[in-house]
C-alpha cells in the first residue's frame, strides 16, 4: 500500500513536470487526474477540476458533437493532434492541440481515457500575423458601440450591399472590412487598395487593369483589383481622396457593374462587393463639392461609424493584453503585463493615432523592456511628452520640463489613490520604495504619510 | 408579468458552451416563478451573434448557460437579455436554483 502511494506521488511529480496539459477521466468522463500545466492552460485548479465532467471544465468546441476522449473510450483508438479550442476560466477562447487515448486496467478492460493538450495561442498568433488573416473574433472590444456594430455585422456581410466605413486613421477600418468579407458567403478573395497612396493614373490602372500596349511600360495584360476581387470583396480605403475623374469611373462600376481596362475596348463585368472606407466626412466633402453626391449615395448604402479610441477607453486594457500576446509570439519574449502605473498613463492619453498608435507604443516597449513587466521607464519619450502636455493643460500648468511633470503627475495620482501609502504606491508604479522617495523629493511632492498597510 | 428563460442544452445537462449549443429549452414563467409553458427550440446558427439575435427574436429575458465568450455576452446584454453563465449540471438542478421569484 505504501509502495502504491509512493508510485502515485512519483507519477504526479512526473506529470506536473510536463509542459503539456494532461488529464484522465473515467468512463463517465469524470476527471480523475489533472496536472499542473492543465491548471495553467485552463485557469482551473486541480481541486476544482477533479470529479467534474471534462466537458464542464474544458468547454471545447467539440464536446457536444465529436468529443475526442469519448471517441477513444468507445473505439479503443487514439486521436492524435486534433486542433480544437476551449474556453478557459476567464471565458477566453484558447486554441489547443489535443491527443487522446484509452486507459485500460491490468486485465485490458477499458477504465477511462487520457488526454494531453498543448496551448497553440502563440503559434496561431504568429500564423495570423504572417498570413494577415483576421476574423470576426479578432475585433477586440467590450465597448457598447462596437458591439452594436458586431451584432449587425453578420447581416451586413450576407447582404452583399455596398458598405461605407467611417472612422479615424488607425481605428481598425480594414479589420472590419475583412470581418465583413469573412462572414459573407463570397467565395472570392479580399482585395484591398489604399486610394490615397497612388497618383490618379496609377490608381486607375490598379483598379481596372490594363491591356498590352495601353502605355509604354504595358508589356502584357494585367488584371486590375476589380478583376482580382471577382466573387470576392474589394476594399477601397481613403475613398475620400480620389479625384473627380476617378469618382466618375467608380460611379459607373457601382451603377452598371462594368468597366473597361486601360487600353481595352471590351467592357468587363464585375461582381466584386465594394467596401469603402474614409477618415473624412464624405457628407462635408459633398457639401464642399469635392465629392460627387451620386457616388456618395451609391457608397452610403450601409454605413458603419467606428468611434475613435479616445471614445472607448475601456478597450485599452483589452487591446494592451492583445498586443502583448501578439508581440510575445512575434518577438519570442515572455512579457506578462504592464504595471498599473503604465496602464494609468495609457488611459489618460487620447491616442490621436488610435489603435495603431497604441500598437506602436507597445511594440516600442517590447524592444526596450528586458523583464517580465513593462514599466513607465519603457514608454517612448514622445508619448510621455504628449501626455505631460495633456496633463499640464488640464491642470493649467506651463513648464519647460514635460517629462518631469508627467512623472510627477502620475506619482501624485497614485499617492491620492492609495491615501499616501508609499509601499503600495511604489508597488503600483513598479518602482522601489526608495526610488519613490527620491522622486518625491526631486519633484517637491509632499503628501501626508498614512500608516503603512492601510489604504 | 410573464418571463421567458432560455437554457442552453447538452442532452439533459446545461450546455458547457453557449456558442456550441444547438438546442435551447424555453420556459415561460409568471412573476412568482410558476411555469406556464415549456418547449425546446433548435437554433442551428453557426455564428454566435445570429444565435443571440434568434434568442432576442424569441423574446428571451434570461439565458442560462455554461461558458460564454465575451462578445456574445456583450451582444446579449445590448439586446437586454440577462445572462446567468458558468452553470453546470443537470437542467433540473440548475433550474430549481435559478428560477426563483428574485430572478
Amino acid at each position: 500500500m505504501a509502495n502504491d502511494h509512493s508510485i502515485d506521488k512519483f507519477s504526479d511529480k512526473i506529470l506536473d513536470s510536463i509542459a503539456d496539459g494532461v488529464f484522465t477521466v473515467d468512463q463517465e468522463l469524470n476527471i480523475t487526474s489533472f496536472n499542473r500545466s492543465a491548471e495553467k492552460i485552463t485557469g482551473v485548479s486541480r481541486d476544482e477540476a477533479l470529479g467534474q465532467k471534462c466537458f464542464d471544465i474544458f468547454r471545447a468546441n467539440i464536446c457536444q458533437t465529436t468529443c475526442a476522449i469519448k471517441q477513444s473510450i468507445n473505439s479503443g483508438k487514439e486521436v492524435i493532434n486534433l486542433r480544437i479550442n476551449i474556453l478557459n476560466a476567464k471565458d477566453c477562447k484558447i486554441p489547443i492541440s489535443v491527443s487522446t487515448a484509452v486507459l485500460r486496467d491490468e486485465r485490458g478492460n477499458i477504465i477511462g481515457g487520457v488526454s494531453t493538450f498543448r496551448d497553440m495561442s502563440t503559434i496561431d498568433n504568429l500564423r495570423k500575423e504572417l498570413a494577415k488573416q483576421y476574423i470576426f473574433e479578432d475585433i477586440i472590444s467590450k465597448n457598447h458601440k462596437i458591439h452594436q456594430i458586431l451584432t449587425t455585422l453578420p447581416d451586413i456581410a450576407t447582404s452583399n450591399s455596398t458598405v461605407l466605413i467611417e472612422g479615424p486613421s488607425g481605428s481598425g477600418k480594414e479589420l472590419f472590412a475583412k470581418a465583413i468579407h469573412a462572414l459573407s458567403n463570397r467565395k472570392g478573395k479580399f482585395i484591398a487598395l489604399n486610394c490615397a497612396a497612388l497618383p490618379d493614373t496609377l490608381l486607375e490602372s490598379e483598379l481596372f487593369g490594363y491591356k498590352k500596349g495601353a502605355f509604354t511600360e504595358a508589356k502584357k495584360d494585367k488584371k486590375g483589383r476589380f478583376a482580382l476581387a471577382e466573387r470576392g470583396t474589394i476594399f477601397l480605403d481613403e475613398i475620400g481622396d480620389i479625384s473627380p475623374a476617378l469618382q466618375l469611373r467608380l460611379l459607373r462600376v457601382l451603377q452598371e457593374k462594368e468597366y473597361e481596362p486601360l487600353g481595352g475596348t471590351v467592357t468587363e463585368k464585375t461582381d466584386a462587393r465594394v467596401v469603402a472606407a474614409t477618415n473624412k466626412s464624405l457628407t462635408e466633402l459633398v457639401a464642399c463639392g469635392h465629392f460627387r453626391d451620386d457616388l456618395f449615395f451609391r457608397l452610403n448604402v450601409i454605413k458603419i461609424v467606428i468611434p475613435p479610441l479616445c471614445a472607448r477607453k475601456d478597450d485599452i486594457p483589452l487591446l494592451v493584453d492583445h498586443f502583448i500576446a501578439k508581440f510575445n509570439a512575434l518577438k519570442e519574449k515572455d512579457i506578462e503585463s504592464v504595471t498599473p502605473g503604465v496602464m494609468t498613463m495609457l488611459m489618460k492619453y487620447d491616442f490621436p493615432g488610435n489603435i495603431r498608435e497604441l500598437e506602436n507604443i507597445i511594440e516600442y516597449c517590447f524592444v526596450v523592456c528586458h523583464g517580465p513587466v513593462i514599466t513607465p521607464e519603457h514608454l517612448p519619450a514622445e508619448f510621455v511628452d504628449c501626455l505631460a502636455a495633456i496633463i499640464n493643460e488640464q491642470k493649467g500648468v506651463t513648464t519647460a520640463a514635460p517629462l518631469v511633470n508627467a512623472e510627477a503627475a502620475v506619482i501624485m495620482d497614485a499617492l491620492e489613490k492609495f491615501n499616501g501609502c508609499r509601499v503600495v504606491t511604489a508597488e503600483y508604479l513598479g518602482i522601489e520604495k526608495t526610488t519613490l522617495w527620491r522622486k518625491m523629493k526631486r519633484y517637491g511632492i509632499h503628501y501626508p504619510t498614512q500608516k503603512e498597510g492601510s489604504h | 408579468m410573464m418571463k421567458t428563460t432560455a437554457i442552453a442544452l447538452f442532452g439533459t445537462r446545461i450546455s458547457p458552451r453557449f456558442d456550441c449549443a444547438r438546442e435551447f429549452m424555453l420556459i415561460t414563467t409568471t412573476s412568482d416563478s410558476a411555469v406556464t409553458g415549456q418547449h425546446t427550440e433548435t437554433i442551428n446558427e453557426r455564428i454566435p451573434s445570429r444565435k443571440v439575435r434568434r434568442l432576442a427574436d424569441l423574446k428571451v429575458d434570461t439565458l442560462i448557460c455554461g461558458g460564454i465568450d465575451e462578445p456574445s455576452r456583450q451582444c446579449l446584454s445590448i439586446l437586454g437579455i440577462k445572462v446567468l453563465a458558468n452553470k453546470r449540471g443537470s437542467v433540473a438542478d440548475v433550474l430549481s436554483r435559478c428560477l426563483s421569484p428574485s430572478q
